[in-house]
């Protein structure tokens, strides 16, 4: 190596879906004309950082070399995306130049956006880089800016320097500044988490519908898929909204996988560094298939999988796409979405309760005793056909709600608060945890058929009455596995070991579409 | 006295000439001409060769002399600089480039301004 080449190698990291990867930038000062030149594909918000860093270096009063510098981000065939690297690069141009010597920089990894100014700005993608540093190379510790400091220490463990300025970094490189992230305000694992609170929802305002509302509680405590099928009006969005409300607590594994996705998507703020309620999302029914699945040449996470661990709710289920909605069968049976784009191929997890709510026909009439439907019968097979079969197969409580009468709307009947209702599924969630300590399932719906065998062991009566349902109803044999996952959370509501006729009863009676119902 | 802007411009580079020797520049040459360009002054300062573009102006009614070193102007600057080190054999050693702005108007002191290293290759 010549004498006047100045060389530095600087560590940083970038996301590739939800997990994080190991980036060097390497940066090279050498005599000539003076240009500023950064190769190893980047992006165009990559390729911009040579005027942000070249700004915030000269505005923090450093020098800045006035050579010809090439900056490398390695693995050269990984594209890279977004402004993480500014800090990296910056400071392989302070190392290089002399300013920093490369030893103070040997353990650690780098990453945030530099302003103009030289402040150190937040980027999304901190959890997933600080759980990969945290299992590939503990001893290494994470320099971030102050925006990000509380998402990164959720990985615990981790050594974390949050910075406000680049010339704090410095300092601190010297040895002259500490740079010490105070996790009072961090999650722990054993603190409970916020449940899902809201000022204005509860259970309690809806009244009547205990048919519906005994569905929903049948569905929080198994995370079974539900379908609600009504006329306008009857409370179905109402009941829907409100299903967070007794949804059992997330668990911390579970927040730091959900909160990976969502930092990815870039969806966290400074505040909730860590999601910490099951996520309810609620798309339009306009939305494209990859906003849907997620999508994109560089693939970013869609909707199925930002609802892992929580409730996706499609209002008006009946007017999505046919496309989208099709796209929905993987996720809702394996847990997770593959997206195979030309640039690359992707698995996110997408791990969701499915919430449907529509109307029985155009007009949304048809099984309101009141009010006369005006659709034709061709108009209302249409409108049932556009969702399939394959798609309704995998719903596995389908919920009638029908209209309220005078004296329900009127009435002042006390119903059951949100927290009442939560403690109970709390409880059957926490039967179904110990039960399935030995498998990898947390849940009655994520039951292969294999374990159904084991763990839901049907009564004489009961089986009778499965067998009379298959044959008279025409149950699929997915249809017959959903009625045995729904009974067995039933029975564990009731803290019943065993799976009784009662509880199978009650499991047929939620597959009003299998019933048909309709169209008899 | 009324100037053309040919004088005009032959007056700038020579007081800018005269303004950068005064800061310790040593000029080497002055209107370097090659096929691909041209360059005002080529200088040496603190071991760095520097090349300089000259702009002047007799008022701010066009704009700033600075504003008129565009895209193209220094595409050509810089193609003209690279040819003159390859044809001379010039090797490793620090270059930049400066602008100078000259504003002469009638009964007022020049107006002199350095902008060091005002530019990269391929900005």
């Amino acid at each position: 190596m010549r004498e006047n080449r100045l060389l530095s190698v600087v560590l940083s990291s970038a996301v590739l879906g939800i997990d994080a990867t190991l980036v060097e930038v390497e940066v090279d000062i050498s005599n000539g004309l003076p240009r500023f030149n950064i190769v190893g594909l980047p992006d165009t918000a990559c390729s911009e950082s040579a005027d942000r860093v070249s700004a915030a270096i000269k505005n923090s009063g450093f020098p800045f070399p006035a050579k010809r510098i090439t900056v490398n981000l390695a693995p050269a065939d990984l594209k890279k995306q977004g402004s993480a690297f500014d800090l990296a690069t910056a400071i392989g141009i302070l190392v290089a130049n002399g300013t920093l010597v490369k030893d103070s920089i040997a353990d650690m990894v780098f990453c945030g956006e530099l302003s103009l100014d030289g402040r150190l700005r937040g980027v999304s993608g901190i959890l997933p880089r600080a759980v990969w540093l945290l299992s590939e190379t503990p001893a290494k510790s994470f320099v971030i800016s102050h925006e990000n400091a509380k998402e990164a220490s959720c990985a615990r463990g981790l050594t974390v320097h949050p910075a406000k300025t680049l010339s704090q970094v410095v300092n601190f490189l010297k040895g002259k500044e500490k740079l010490i992230y105070d996790a009072a305000g961090v999650p722990k694992d054993s603190s409970p988490k916020s449940r899902f609170s809201h000022k204005y929802l509860d259970f309690s305002d809806i009244k009547g519908q205990w048919h519906a509302k005994r569905g929903l509680e049948i569905a929080a405590a198994g995370q079974h898929n539900v379908l609600l099928i009504g006329p306008p009006g009857a409370g179905k969005t109402m009941l829907a909204k409100r299903l967070p409300t007794i949804l059992s607590s997330i668990t911390f594994d579970e927040a730091i996988q959900t909160t990976k996705i969502h930092s990815v998507a870039g969806l966290l703020s400074e505040k909730s560094a860590l999601v910490e309620s099951r996520p309810f999302r609620d798309p339009h029914h306009t939305i494209s298939n990859a906003a849907m699945v997620g999508g994109g040449s560089y693939p970013r996470p869609g909707e199925v999988s930002l609802a892992h661990n929580g409730v996706l709710f499609l209002d008006e289920l009946a007017e999505f796409r046919r496309d989208v909605l099709e796209v929905l069968r993987q996720p809702l049976e394996e847990g997770k979405i593959t997206i195979s784009r030309a640039a690359s191929s992707l698995t996110l997890p997408a791990r969701f309760m499915l919430v449907a709510a529509m109307n029985p026909c155009p007009c949304g009439y048809f099984t309101d005793p009141k009010k006369e439907c005006h659709c034709t019968p061709l108009q209302i097979k249409n409108y049932m056909s556009k969702i399939s079969g394959p798609l309704l197969d995998r719903i596995d409580i389908q919920l009638e709600v029908p209209r309220l009468n005078v004296n329900e709307i009127t009435g002042r009947i006390a119903a059951e608060a949100s927290s009442v209702i939560r403690q109970r599924v709390e409880e059957a969630r926490s039967r179904q945890r110990s039960r399935y300590t030995s498998e990898k399932i947390l849940s009655n719906s994520e039951l292969e058929p294999r374990q159904l065998e084991k763990y839901c062991a049907v009564s004489k009566e009961g089986e009778a009455l499965l067998k009379m349902a298959i044959q008279e109803l025409g149950f699929s044999a997915r249809a017959y596995h959903k009625a045995l996952k729904v009974a067995r959370t039933i029975a564990d509501l009731e803290g019943c070991a065993s799976i009784t006729e009662a509880h199978v009863s009650e499991s047929i009676h939620y597959r009003a579409l299998d019933r048909n119902v309709w169209f008899k | 006295m009324e100037t053309t802007s040919q004088t005009l411009g032959v007056l700038g580079e020579e007081l800018a000439g005269c303004y950068l020797m005064a800061r310790g520049y040593k000029i080497l040459l002055k209107n370097y001409e090659s096929a691909l360009g041209e360059i005002d002054l080529i200088a040496k300062e603190k071991g760095a060769l520097v090349f300089i573009e000259v702009k002047t102006r007799s008022s701010y009614a066009m704009g700033s002399p600075l504003e008129s070193v565009n895209f193209h102007k220094r595409g050509q600057i810089v193609k003209c600089a690279n040819y003159y080190m390859k044809r001379y054999g010039i090797k490793d050693v620090p270059c930049r480039f400066d602008v100078v702005s000259v504003l002469i108007r009638s009964g007022e002191e020049p107006k002199i301004e350095l902008i060091e290293n005002a530019f990269c290759e391929g900005e």
